[in-house]
């Protein structure tokens, strides 16, 4: 039987605010896309078919109970683990790293699934092995080994910043189960201490990206640049922004990788800072309502999923702003519903849809 | 075990967890509104201001690439400036009238230039978009002087290969061309960009990853007129480092001079050290016009000369040596003993194997001739008796001791190793027994026996120094900072006694200086010369008849060799001369060689 319940805690302010960005995105990237001539890149449609596919999928998810979606979630995860590997090994080689698997006309990115797989098996790993003790260093070791075998794949693609955005999910779900305090002494001061062996982890030109950002002097005719351009095009924003298609600094092509890393800068020039208020409120209201559909959640399983989510959503949306204010060196990390890209769009929806499953089940 | 959430206590430590999250999130929420109004409302102006034309702009100051020098530091190779025509379209407020108006200037067609500039129209902002490259003094002055009329127009100076001494030692120094994907590859570096020019062939070639340098770039603050205001930031070109080769530029010029409408190669070596100072293959090009990519018609050319200019003979070019090898049977018969180099054989001109008759290539034959006599008058009867009487393996095998079928190590190009037959080799490869008039064949330098100029002059250095192989070098010093690349000698040592070399000599002195001597057009009055004459056949003559030279297809005709030494007592050179159908060696090899060798011995 079909039971009322599940449309009077349908989140319609989430539904609403996502189904807003993503139109705001849209319209967005149909700057980015339109060129002086007036010809529109068919990025931009494609954009287009990708929302549309993502609030499909949106309906689908929200149908299927996701409390008896925990008996598969270490199998999804291992499935999008072998796609990694398999991206390794065949995948096309963008940029310089191997993200994609390229099936006909679409191009996948299985990090990006990844991300959700990921918090489904961390959350089943939690709910699973909860108990009244706080956690110690070894019952640390589960979680730990699944977020090596997670990161590792994509840390070599190279995807620093998706590698980066599956530790602080790690980080964060990790937060809210309760941990022995010396246990969480000992993993921060030896985090700490292995900081400098991380740098040498590092690639060349990753390293060149963190130094840049230090020091914007190191590299003025590359990065250097790209970080000037940027604040130069968010700043030349002002209060009112320069008007849709208007943007100077975005439609010279001064900004590089607009319709990725760079979207914010469009849009903060174009529109300026009411608009850029009102757009980040919106993003962090994504946020703030996770939070609060895991506070409210009717099981342990769906509020770990909640956190996890809405981790997801604040360090990416948080990371690439801050990388397009000049406060974060170049990483590579996507802006929900607006950088463009199909498998981001998806995981951004799907994200959602979730969080508005879980809500829709809080009764108890 | 699965908890619900109706534990209260868990559910209360979830929501104050939930809690310090929210708040934490709200910091950085407001962290990024302060971060906002300081970007857009504080310092608002200021980057309006920056973005008004875009005032900062990225300027590319180009490397220089490396030079090549001779030892005595002329230079050979250098850059000059050149000058090319740019547009910035940012920069230009109405572009197709200053297109037409500069066409005009230059009295050239404004569709080509317009061509042009649609071509490249969708580059980066002020990327500057190249109308017309390499512009005479005359047309440069002449847009400088209009400059005030012609916004957005530039004259910029860009660096140009050039080649100091013109159509010269082509197949050393090489060329440059466009960078394709597939070079990118090769050289794994990111300096490069597609369209980028990089060397291609010879020492450009081997030599890129010194030669190239690093171009430097200037972030400029410009005002609204696009003139520059203020230097932000500068990253000076790092120019590439210089390379020392061994070329004397004196005997090569000489060379090529000889080498002109023929075709072969010339070698000139120092017997020690394994200098070289001349490699000359003919024809050759003019590396010139490859100095900022080649056009098509020169290209084409050049890829149609049935004489393919640009293959370097003096490497790659596998001939059978001819009489020029006679001496490695001899090396190889006195070593092992196999004959008595005192021991007159007769020479009627014929030596009959079996059903089948070899010839001399004097018809009516030498008469008695002992050893050196042979190598002297480089009879062909005497190393057939003794080719058959050391054997075809042994050969083989003193022919491999003297470098010859393999490559000699030359750094900077590709070479061919030639070929050294044996009894195995014929084997595997035909799946056929040897047979005996092979080995006459290869005896005196026939048949399978394959040798580039290069080799040979190896060879001949061996038995001047009578000690080792040298290590063939042209790059002797790469001119890099902090500590120089050098490039040593190198010997490879031959077993041979000395004995044997003294007397191969002492045959050599007398080829050249000896009136009956095949090699008598190489001496010199006041220098002994040592050398050998060859006459390597294409094909093998089946009949007596003396056909004319001018009659033989040039195709059929027979090879011309010369390899020789001098002064024959300290030898300060090796010269090897391979002319393909160039007839006889004596006749046609031997006089450039004494040539060389005269040049050689008047600059010291």
């Amino acid at each position: 039987m079909f039971d009322r319940r599940l449309i009077i805690n349908f989140d319609f302010f989430l539904f609403f605010v996502v189904l807003l960005i993503s139109f705001l995105g849209v319209v967005n990237l149909k700057s980015i896309c339109t060129s002086s001539g007036g010809t529109v890149s068919p990025f931009f449609y494609k954009q287009i078919y990708w929302v549309l596919i993502g609030f499909s999928g949106l309906f689908i998810i929200i149908n299927i109970n996701y409390a008896s979606l925990i008996r598969y979630a270490y199998y999804f995860h291992i499935s999008a683990l072998v796609l990694l590997l398999f991206v390794l090994v065949f995948g096309k080689t963008i940029y310089g790293s191997q993200r994609w698997i390229s099936l006909g006309p679409i191009s996948l990115q299985p990090s990006e699934i990844t991300k959700i797989t990921f918090i489904f098996a961390l959350a089943k790993f939690y709910t699973e092995n909860l108990s009244q003790k706080a956690y110690l260093l070894k019952d640390l070791f589960m979680p730990g080994l699944l977020l090596l075998a997670t990161f590792l794949p994509i840390y070599y693609q190279p995807d620093l910043g998706t590698a980066g955005i599956i530790l602080l999910i790690f980080v964060s779900m990790t937060f809210f189960v309760n941990i022995n305090k010396k246990t969480v002494f000992l993993l921060v001061s030896a985090f700490t201490a292995a900081l400098p062996f991380f740098w040498f982890l590092l690639k060349d030109y990753q390293k060149k990206r963190v130094l840049v950002f230090m020091n914007p002097e190191l590299d003025p005719l590359n990065a250097g640049y790209q970080v000037i351009q940027s604040k130069i095009a968010v700043g030349s924003g002002g209060l009112l922004g320069k008007g849709f298609m208007l943007g100077t600094q975005s439609q010279l092509r001064f900004l590089p990788e607009q319709h990725t890393d760079f979207v914010f800068s469009v849009w903060a020039e174009e529109w300026g800072f009411i608009a850029c208020f009102l757009l980040i409120l919106l993003f962090f209201s994504i946020i703030y309502r996770g939070l609060a559909i895991a506070a409210e959640a009717n099981s342990l399983f769906g509020s770990f999923l909640a956190v996890g989510f809405s981790a997801l959503f604040f360090w990416q949306i948080s990371i690439n702003i801050f990388m397009t204010l000049g406060l974060f060196p170049v990483v590579g990390v996507p802006l929900p519903f607006f950088t463009y890209g199909g498998s981001s769009m998806l995981c951004c929806i799907i994200g959602v849809a979730f969080l508005l499953n879980i809500n829709m089940r809080k009764f108890k | 075990m699965s908890f619900k959430l109706n534990e209260p206590n868990l559910e209360k430590s979830l929501v104050k967890r939930i809690k310090i999250t929210a708040a934490l999130t709200t910091l950085v929420l407001l962290f990024i509104f302060s971060r906002l109004w300081y970007l857009q409302i504080i310092k608002g102006a200021y980057y309006t201001e920056l973005s008004i034309d875009n005032r900062i702009r990225i300027t590319k100051i180009p490397d220089a690439r490396g030079r090549i020098l001779s030892k005595k530091n002329e230079v050979l190779v250098k850059n000059i400036p050149s000058f090319d025509l740019h547009l910035i379209p940012q920069d230009t407020p109405d572009i197709k009238s200053i297109v037409s108006r500069v066409a005009a200037l230059l009295h050239l067609d404004p569709k080509v230039l317009w061509a042009r500039y649609e071509k490249k129209k969708s580059r980066p902002p002020f990327e500057p978009i190249p109308l017309k490259k390499e512009m005479p003094w005359n047309e440069m002055s002449l847009v400088v002087s209009n400059k005030m009329d012609l916004p957005g127009i530039t004259v910029n100076v860009v660096p140009k290969r050039f080649y100091c001494l013109g159509m010269f030692a082509p197949h050393v120094f090489g060329f440059l061309g466009k960078a394709d994907s597939k070079d990118l590859r090769f050289f794994r570096s990111s300096k490069y960009r597609a369209g980028d020019l990089v060397g291609k062939y010879g020492l450009e070639r081997w030599g890129e990853k010194y030669l190239k340098g690093k171009p430097g770039g200037l972030q400029t603050e410009v005002d609204a007129f696009g003139n520059r205001k203020k230097i932000l930031a500068e990253i000076a070109p790092v120019n590439g480092n210089d390379i020392i080769i061994s070329i004397d530029p004196v005997l090569q010029k000489k060379a090529e001079d000889l080498l002109k409408d023929k075709v072969g190669a010339v070698i000139a070596m120092h017997p020690e050290n394994g200098e070289i100072m001349v490699l000359a293959s003919s024809p050759g090009f003019n590396s010139n016009l490859f100095a900022r990519g080649i056009e098509q018609k020169n290209w084409k050319t050049l890829l149609q000369n049935p004489f393919h200019p640009l293959l370097n003979r003096a490497l790659q070019s596998q001939q059978p040596p001819g009489s020029v090898f006679k001496i490695i049977t001899a090396i190889a018969a006195l070593e092992e003993n196999a004959v008595d180099p005192e021991q007159k054989i007769f020479c009627s001109g014929r030596y009959q194997l079996g059903k089948r008759t070899f010839r001399c290539w004097k018809k009516g034959g030498h008469g008695w001739v002992n050893m050196k006599e042979a190598i002297t008058q480089s009879c062909d009867c005497y190393f057939y008796h003794v080719g058959l009487a050391v054997g075809m393996d042994t050969i083989s095998k003193y022919a491999k001791m003297f470098g010859l079928g393999a490559k000699t190590g030359i750094r900077y190009e590709k070479e061919k190793p030639g070929l050294v037959p044996d009894t195995k080799w014929k084997q595997k490869k035909y799946g056929t027994p040897w047979q005996k008039g092979e080995t006459l064949n290869a005896a005196i330098g026939q048949g399978f026996l394959l040798t580039t100029p290069l080799q040979m002059a190896t060879v001949y250095c061996a038995v001047a120094n009578g000690k080792y192989l040298p290590r063939p070098r042209v790059i002797l010093e790469i001119d890099k900072q902090p500590a120089k690349i050098l490039f040593q000698p190198e010997k490879k040592p031959v077993p041979v006694s000395p004995k044997t070399l003294a007397f191969i000599r002492d045959a050599l002195v007398a080829a050249v200086n000896e009136p009956n001597g095949t090699g008598r057009r190489a001496k010199l009055k006041d220098i002994q010369v040592a050398g050998k004459t060859g006459t390597a056949q294409v094909i093998s003559k089946k009949t007596d008849a003396d056909e004319k030279e001018e009659n033989i297809p040039f195709r059929l005709r027979d090879h011309a060799w010369f390899v020789a030494f001098a002064p024959a007592e300290q030898p300060g050179i090796v010269v090897c001369v391979l002319i393909e159908h160039g007839g006889h060696g004596g006749v046609v090899a031997a006089p450039i060689a004494k040539e060389i060798i005269a040049k050689y011995m008047n600059t010291r």
